[in-house]
């Protein structure tokens, strides 16, 4: 496969990781900002390739994840009101929230469909035409732009049977927030090219400038993140912290303009809860007064009871990077991916899943029960 | 889904026949040993490139004997058709039902039609069930990988649910991919003639080849170590899985089959395999070893390694 097998040339990975060990750095800690780095690591296995001083640990990233209770359970007292389609991306259905998932609520017999973009939602919408719908809006930069440009789309045709929550969150607040806590401790962080190809690399400028940190922007092929891991390791041996593109084939410093603009046009930033935060100041996403129309909350008015974690869960330290998956007393036995308690373990791409399936971890477990 | 069925369905069963949950049951029967199965089809779309429900139907349940070593025989065919289906597609499909059955050298010798009225099926379901002769040495079962063993795929994996995938229209992706759905009895007769040591034979339907792997390693408890480099994957396999983001070890195949084999008689399977039809493209994939029992692991071709489990729900493109 063309512009994707290049990137996974063993030889060239080899390379990268003897070059890693060559680095003088001993017990380095980097975080992967995101679900799709540790997804593809985990894919390649990268684990059990790198010198074991250099340790990856998993970060908020995953935007199923950081995406709290509470914006299920409202979706799932949407879809109770008549004459409702409540529409989502199929990664999030099996994501609980204070008592069950969106799949349990379908189960019982809620019309909740899996979609595969805004867009299919908006067209739902028009061939509904006695229905509402409403679109379970959450993601980052990478599906807010989307989003953005069908409703304006909905806007243009007149469509007035279609609706989006406020769930979509702004990537970089998580790490601001994660920071400003103070609580994670690592030495550099890796940030994922697909959103920052959106936000542009100026965007992670604080986290060198405040905080000092070394900041990496990978591809997700092998060789992307190995090399970006070795970038990483190099500025902290020069002691330099920058943000630099490793994903230099499609990230540039400013981002996609015309999808920046688009996402400001539509929507303001606003406050937002954020599983394992609490409410974030400036981290959400709403529908501007032009388009308030569309916004869910303006005609579903929901009352919701306290949310509600899984007691004993650890997913809100394991997301902020505090604790590890092992630190947690369910994790591989009341909680695998088949039984899945957090929000970290239901994820292909969460931290917990990831865990579960890495053959060192697993190790560990076999070692200790 | 494994879980319903281990913990909900067979228990109040529960008898040796039905516990060793292979693709079909062998029942000694007066001194034949009989693999007798049945399979129910509910496939969306009805028509796909490379077949329809018709074919599968036949070649699903030809497919299950032949994986218990078995010469199928006869099959029976319940259809259940939601009232308004157009009598053409029905015409079509049985056509279909008669093709295959005749490449695969089964009859069909009873069946039963029901219509349902409309919304109560969506167009057509079938439910097959096979009987077939099994030979007295033959013992092929889930229960005997054994240490050393080494792992055969039959050919290209994922073809069948990367086809329907593409002709969904919620997806909207586009490929040229044809579901590989096919016969595979005398593939296995020819196995069985050159050597009488294939310890398990498995088709990966539905959960593809990891949800196979898994099963065979649950067992027969032994761990089994798969090369990522030697799986034979068609590149618009490779490209559809990589653009939806899923696994094509998880993708369901309808024409290829899994075999654990002694390592001494690997050779000449394979030689055997590549001759045939529905072989062409067989690779020796992996091996079976004693530790960790239960686990499936993929060394990766970057030279990492991790685990592969038992798929969770359904695979879903992603979203970030």
């Amino acid at each position: 496969m063309k512009y994707v097998d290049e990137f996974r040339n063993p030889g060239l990975a080899k390379g990268l990781v003897k070059k890693v060990a060559e680095l003088p750095r001993r017990n380095v800690r980097v975080m992967m900002g995101g679900g799709m780095i540790a997804h593809a690591a985990a894919e390649a296995g990268l684990e059990d390739m790198l010198h074991k001083e250099v340790t990856l640990i998993l970060g908020p990233g995953c935007p199923r994840c950081v995406t709290p209770a509470s914006a299920i359970d409202n979706a799932i007292a949407i879809s109770e009101f008549p004459k409702t389609i409540v529409t989502i991306h199929g990664g999030m259905t099996m994501i609980p929230g204070s008592s069950k998932s969106l799949e349990a609520k379908k189960a019982e017999g809620g019309d909740i469909r899996a979609v595969y973009s805004c867009t299919e939602a908006l067209n739902i919408a028009i061939k509904n035409p006695e229905k509402n719908v409403i679109f379970v809006a959450v993601g980052y930069e990478t599906t807010s732009p989307t989003v953005a440009s069908t409703i304006i789309e909905a806007q243009r045709k007149g469509v007035e049977n279609f609706y989006i929550t406020r769930g979509h969150i702004i990537f970089t607040s998580i790490f601001r927030a994660l920071l400003e806590g103070g609580e994670a401790r690592f030495n550099g962080l890796l940030m994922p090219g697909p959103v920052s190809t959106i936000i542009g690399s100026k965007a992670y400028d604080f986290i060198p400038e405040k905080y000092k940190l070394p900041c990496v922007i990978t591809g997700l092929e092998t060789c992307d993140i190995l090399q970006s891991i070795y970038m990483l390791l190099k500025q902290m041996e020069e002691d330099k912290p920058r943000v630099e593109i490793q994903y230099s084939r499609c990230v540039n410093e400013e981002g996609n303009l015309a999808a920046k603009k688009i996402l400001n046009e539509v929507f303001e930033v606003c406050d937002s809860p954020l599983r394992g935060f609490g409410v974030v100041p400036k981290s959400g996403l709403k529908l501007r007064k032009k388009y308030e129309q569309f916004d869910a909350e303006k005609v579903y008015n929901v009352q919701l009871e306290e949310t509600k974690e899984s007691k004993g869960c650890i997913c809100g330290e394991v997301i902020r990077g505090v604790m590890t998956s092992s630190d947690c007393p369910f994790f591989g036995k009341a909680c695998t991916p088949r039984r899945p308690i957090g929000p970290c373990m239901v994820d292909p791409h969460g931290a917990c899943s990831l865990n579960y399936r890495s053959s060192s971890v697993r190790g560990l477990l076999r070692r200790f029960t | 889904m494994h879980e319903l069925i281990e913990n909900l369905i067979v228990p109040p069963f529960k008898n040796p026949i039905l516990e060793v949950l292979d693709d079909a049951a062998v029942i000694d029967l007066g001194g034949t040993k009989i693999a007798y199965t049945t399979d129910s089809y509910v496939v969306d779309p009805i028509f796909f490139k490379g077949g329809d429900i018709g074919k599968l139907a036949v070649n699903g349940t030809v497919n299950d004997i032949a994986m218990c070593g078995g010469t199928p025989l006869y099959l029976t065919a319940s259809l259940i058709i939601e009232e308004g289906f157009p009598i053409s597609d029905l015409n079509r499909i049985i056509l279909s039902m008669k093709n295959a059955a005749e490449e695969a050298g089964v009859e069909v010798v009873a069946g039963d039609t029901k219509v349902v009225n409309a919304h109560s099926a969506d167009k057509i379901f079938i439910n097959t069930s096979g009987i077939g002769v099994v030979p007295k040495e033959v013992s092929i079962s889930g229960l005997n990988a054994k240490p050393r063993d080494k792992v055969v795929v039959s050919g290209y994996i994922g073809d069948h649910g990367i086809s329907i995938m593409s002709q969904r229209e919620d997806l909207g992706f586009e490929t040229n991919v044809s579901s590989d759905c096919a016969p595979l009895n005398d593939l296995v007769a020819h196995m069985l003639k050159t050597s009488n040591k294939i310890h398990v034979l498995r088709d990966p339907t539905r959960g593809g080849v990891a949800t196979v792997l898994n099963e065979i390693a649950l067992r027969s408890k032994v761990g089994i170590i798969i090369e990522e480099e030697k799986i034979p994957i068609r590149e618009g396999v490779r490209v559809a899985c990589e653009i939806l983001g899923i696994d094509p070890l998880y993708v369901a195949n309808e024409g290829k089959l899994v075999a654990v084999v002694a390592p001494e008689d690997a050779p000449q399977i394979l030689e055997c395999m590549r001759k045939h039809k529905y072989g062409g493209n067989a690779e020796v994939i992996g091996s079976v070893v004693k530790e960790p029992a239960s686990t499936v692991i993929l060394n990766t071709s970057v030279g990492g390694k991790r685990i592969i489990d038992m798929l969770v729900g359904e695979q879903l493109p992603r979203i970030c």
